[in-house]
C-alpha cells in the first residue's frame, strides 16, 4: 500500500508529505475524520514508508499532491511485505478487543467496551520502551482512540510527549473533541474529509459487485462519504428497510393526525434491535445499549434523509435528492409541510438521538417522535 | 520440501517453541513454527513478536529441500501423540502432511514469506559464557525486575560485559539484585544492554536442555545468545538503566554473618502474620539474639527468634518480608551477610562474591 493509494484527501495528504519531504516527523498524529475514509489505510502506509528498508525517491501524486520529493515505501522489499500481511514486528495495531489476549485474565474476562488502560499500556506504553527490533521505526495506531477512557489518555500522555527515539504514534478518531486537551495537544492534527459520493460509488460497485445498482447508489449518497458506512448499507440490508420506512412516511404524511403514528414505534424499534444484532455479530465486545442505539442512530439516519430531501426541495436547493428512487414520499411530506415543519421534523429527529444517549425510554421516546412527526406532516 | 525427523528430538524443539509462540494473538501466524532445511538439518524457528526462537535440529534426513508455516499447537500435539521413532514431513505453503506408520495427518500451512525473519548469531559471539553459570545469573536477578514501569529501562534485566566478567542487574525501584559471573571468552570492548524479562525467562527456560558454552552477541538494538543449537533474540529495552552502583551502601557499620536456610525460615515464619496493611516483619537485633516479629491487625501476632553474632547498639529495622525470602530462595551459599546502617538507610545481602541484593526498609512507625 502506498501513501498515494488513499485518494480524495488532499489536506491530509499534503501535511504526511510535507513531513516526510522535510524529514522532520511529528512523533505523534491525530487523524480524525469519519469512518471508512481512508484514515487507517494511510496511517499503516506511513508506516509503511518509516518500516521500509529500500525506500525509493519520489515527487508529487499525479498531478494532486505536492511537489517536494520524499521517499516512498518500496513495496518489494522484506520489510514493506510483512507490513502488508500485518506481521511486522515493528508495527502495532493497537484496538479495544486486544483486551482478550491480555496476559492478565481478569482483563480477558471484560467486555472491551472501551479502550482500557491495560490494553494501551500492556500493548502500547511497554512495547514502546523496546528498541525496534528491524533497526529502523516502530509505528503504533490506535484505532478508535476516542473510546480511550480519561484513565487510558492520561496513562499515555508520557509516551505521547516524548516517546523513545524513533517510535511513532498514529491515534485515529472521529473528531478532534472527543479526545482530552493533553492528548490533542500532544498531537499533530491530519483532518480528513468526507469521500465525493462517485468516488464512493465507484468503488462499491468494484468491492460488491452482485449488489443492487438501487441500493448502491441509495448507499453513496446516504453514507455522506464514508466507504464504511456505505458497505455498512449494503451488507446489512439497510436498503430495503429503508423502501418500507419511506412508504410508512409517504402513509404518515398522506393521513395526517388521525394516523395512529405511535404504532409505528414497535417495528421501529424492532427493526433497529435486527441491525443491532448484526452490528454486534460483527462486534461481540459492543455492550448491548450501544449495539441498539448503533442500530437506532442507522435507521434515524435514514428516516432524516428523507426529511433533508424535502427541506433541500422546499428551498429550492440544487442538489441531487438522495433518495432519489422515492420521489413520492418528498411530494408526500411537501404536500403538508413547509420548509419550517420540516426542520423541526429535523430536530425532533435529532432530539430523539440525544435523549436516547441520556438513557430516556426507548419505547416513549419513539413513540413521542412518530407523533410529532404524524402531527407536523 | 520432505524430510524424516526423529520425532523425540522433534519433540524437545517443539516443547521450547511452544515457549515462545504467541498463545494469544489475533495473527494466525505468530502460532505458527516455521521449518526450514538447511545443509545438516532441519531449522525450527518461532517468534511472537518480542522474542525470537531458532532451532537447529539434527536428527533430520533432507529427503527435498523446502520451507513451510504451520500451526505450532496442532504439530506439537500430532508429534507428542505419536508413537513412532521417526515421522515424515512433507509439504509446501499450502498444507503440510505428516505420516506415521499407521497415521496420517494433514495441516493447512501460511506462506513462509510473511514470517518475522528470526535472527541468527553469526560470527564470533562478543561473550562466551558456561552454560551453568549463566544459569546463576539469570536465577539470582530475574526475580526482582519491575513490572510494566512507565520507567521503560527498569522492566529489563542489565547485562553488563566489564571484561572477562558478566553482570546481570535487576531493580524495581525498590531493591536491586546484582549477580556477577565469569566469562570463558570475551572479545571487544566493555558493552551494556538491557534485555526484556520475557526474553531472559525463554533463555532460562532452554538454557536446562544445553550444555557447554553459551555465546552472547551485544548490539544495539538486539540481544543474541547461542545456547548449543538454540539461538534467541530480541529486541532491546529502550532507555538507561539507573546508576544503580550509587545506590548501594559503602559505609555500613552493622555487619552480620547469617545463615542461609536458618534466616529464610525464620523470616517465612515470621511472614505468616502479616497482611495487606502491615506487609512488614520487624527485625530486632540485641546482644547475640535477633528477634523477628510481625503482627496483623485484628488477626494476631509472631515472634521467631534466632541466635546471631551481634555485639553491638541494638538496632530495628522492618522489610517486607517477600522482598528478603525472594532472594534467599536464590542465594546459593550457606551464609549471607547483611550489612546495615540504621532503620532509615538498605540494607545489603551478600551470598559469596557473586552476589549483591540491595532493599529498601520498611518505615516501621
Amino acid at each position: 500500500m502506498r501513501i498515494s493509494d488513499v485518494q480524495h484527501q488532499p489536506r491530509a495528504h499534503r501535511i504526511i508529505w510535507r513531513a516526510l519531504a522535510s524529514r522532520r516527523m511529528p512523533h505523534a498524529y491525530l487523524f480524525t475524520g469519519p469512518e471508512g475514509v481512508g484514515r487507517e489505510m494511510l496511517a499503516v502506509s506511513l508506516a509503511q514508508v518509516l518500516l521500509c528498508a529500500s525506500p525509493v525517491k519520489r515527487t508529487g501524486l499525479e498531478g494532486q499532491g505536492p511537489e517536494e520529493e520524499i521517499s516512498d515505501a518500496c513495496g518489494e522489499c522484506q520489510d514493506c511485505r510483512l507490513v502488508e500481511a500485518g506481521t511486522h514486528p515493528d508495527l502495532f495495531l493497537i484496538y479495544r478487543q486486544l483486551g482478550k489476549q491480555h496476559p492478565d485474565p481478569l482483563v480477558r474476562k471484560r467486555l472491551a467496551t472501551q479502550l482500557g488502560v491495560d490494553v494501551v499500556r500492556h500493548f502500547l506504553i511497554a512495547q514502546a520502551g523496546h528498541h525496534p527490533s528491524r533497526g529502523r521505526a516502530k509505528v503504533f495506531i490506535v484505532r478508535e482512540a476516542e473510546r480511550m477512557n480519561d484513565e487510558a489518555q492520561n496513562a499515555l500522555l508520557k509516551t505521547l510527549e516524548e516517546p523513545p527515539p524513533d517510535t511513532f504514534i498514529i491515534l485515529l478518531a472521529p473528531s478532534l473533541d472527543r479526545m482530552l486537551p493533553t492528548t490533542r495537544s500532544r498531537c499533530q492534527h491530519v483532518p480528513f474529509q468526507a469521500l465525493p459520493v462517485e468516488f464512493v460509488h465507484e468503488r462499491l460497485r468494484a468491492l460488491r459487485p452482485d449488489a443492487d445498482p438501487a441500493a448502491m447508489s441509495y448507499a453513496a449518497r446516504h453514507s455522506g462519504g464514508s466507504l464504511g458506512q456505505a458497505l455498512q448499507v449494503i451488507d446489512d440490508g439497510i436498503y430495503a428497510m429503508k423502501r418500507t420506512w419511506g412508504g410508512r412516511l409517504a402513509e404518515l404524511a398522506a393521513a395526517g393526525p388521525a394516523f395512529a403514528a405511535h404504532a409505528l414505534a414497535g417495528p421501529f424499534e424492532a427493526d433497529a434491535r435486527a441491525l443491532a444484532k448484526l452490528i454486534a455479530e460483527r462486534d461481540p465486545d459492543i455492550s448491548d445499549t450501544d449495539a441498539t442505539r448503533g442500530g437506532i442512530r442507522i435507521l434515524l439516519g435514514v428516516l432524516a434523509d428523507f426529511y433533508v430531501d424535502a427541506l433541500r426541495k422546499a428551498g429550492g436547493a440544487d442538489l441531487p435528492p438522495i433518495n432519489a428512487d422515492q420521489p413520492e414520499v418528498i411530494a408526500a411530506l411537501l404536500r403538508r409541510n413547509n420548509a419550517d415543519s420540516i426542520s423541526a421534523a429535523l430536530r425532533a429527529i435529532q432530539n430523539t438521538e440525544s435523549n436516547l444517549a441520556r438513557n430516556a425510554n426507548i419505547q416513549l421516546t419513539l413513540e413521542g417522535l412518530f407523533i410529532h412527526l404524524g402531527h407536523s406532516a | 520440501m520432505q524430510v524424516i525427523v526423529n520425532r523425540a528430538a522433534l519433540m524437545e524443539v517443539l516443547n521450547a517453541a511452544s515457549g515462545v509462540v504467541a498463545s494469544r494473538t489475533t495473527k494466525d501466524i505468530l502460532k505458527c513454527v516455521r521449518l526450514t532445511t538447511v545443509d545438516n538439518g532441519m531449522l525450527v524457528s518461532a517468534t511472537d513478536l518480542e522474542v525470537a526462537l531458532r532451532v537447529h535440529v539434527h536428527q533430520v534426513e533432507v529427503k527435498k529441500p523446502g520451507d513451510i508455516l504451520i500451526a505450532a499447537d496442532k504439530l506439537g500435539s500430532i508429534v507428542r501423540e505419536s508413537t513412532d521413532e521417526t515421522l515424515t514431513l512433507e509439504g509446501d505453503t499450502q498444507s503440510c502432511h505428516i505420516r506415521g506408520q499407521d497415521s496420517h495427518f494433514e495441516i493447512y500451512g501460511q506462506d513462509p514469506r510473511e514470517f518475522p525473519p528470526v535472527p541468527e548469531l553469526e560470527g564470533t559471539p562478543d561473550l562466551e559464557i558456561e552454560v551453568e553459570n549463566l544459569k546463576t545469573l539469570i536465577d539470582r536477578t530475574l526475580f526482582a525486575v519491575a513490572k510494566e514501569n512507565t520507567r521503560y529501562a527498569i522492566n529489563g534485566v542489565l547485562w553488563e560485559k566489564k571484561g572477562k566478567k558478566l553482570a546481570l542487574v535487576a531493580t524495581d525501584g525498590r531493591r536491586l539484585a546484582r549477580s556477577v559471573g565469569s566469562a570463558e571468552q570475551s572479545v571487544g570492548e566493555d558493552n551494556s544492554m538491557i534485555v526484556p524479562a520475557k526474553t531472559v525467562q525463554v533463555i532460562q527456560k532452554v538454557l536446562p536442555n544445553t550444555e557447554g558454552t553459551v555465546g552472547i552477541r551485544f548490539s544495539s538494538n538486539l540481544v543474541i545468545v547461542r545456547a548449543g543449537d538454540y539461538v534467541i533474540s530480541s529486541a532491546l529495552v529502550e532507555g538507561r538503566f539507573p546508576q544503580y552502583e550509587e545506590v548501594i551502601p559503602k559505609d555500613c557499620d552493622h555487619k552480620i554473618e547469617l545463615s542461609t536456610e536458618e534466616f529464610l525460615s525464620a523470616v517465612r515464619r515470621a511472614s505468616l502474620l502479616t497482611n495487606e496493611q502491615s506487609k512488614a516483619v520487624r527485625l530486632a537485633f540485641g546482644k547475640e539474639k535477633l528477634v523477628l516479629s510481625s503482627r496483623a491487625p485484628e488477626q494476631g501476632e509472631a515472634t521467631v527468634s534466632m541466635r546471631v553474632e551481634y555485639n553491638e547498639e541494638p538496632l530495628e529495622i522492618g522489610f517486607n518480608p517477600v522482598f528478603l525470602t525472594d532472594a534467599l530462595r536464590v542465594a546459593g551459599t550457606p551464609t549471607v551477610t547483611m550489612e546495615l546502617k540504621e532503620a532509615s538507610q538498605p540494607g545489603v545481602f551478600r551470598a559469596g562474591a557473586g552476589f549483591l541484593y540491595v532493599v529498601m526498609p520498611v518505615n516501621l512507625s
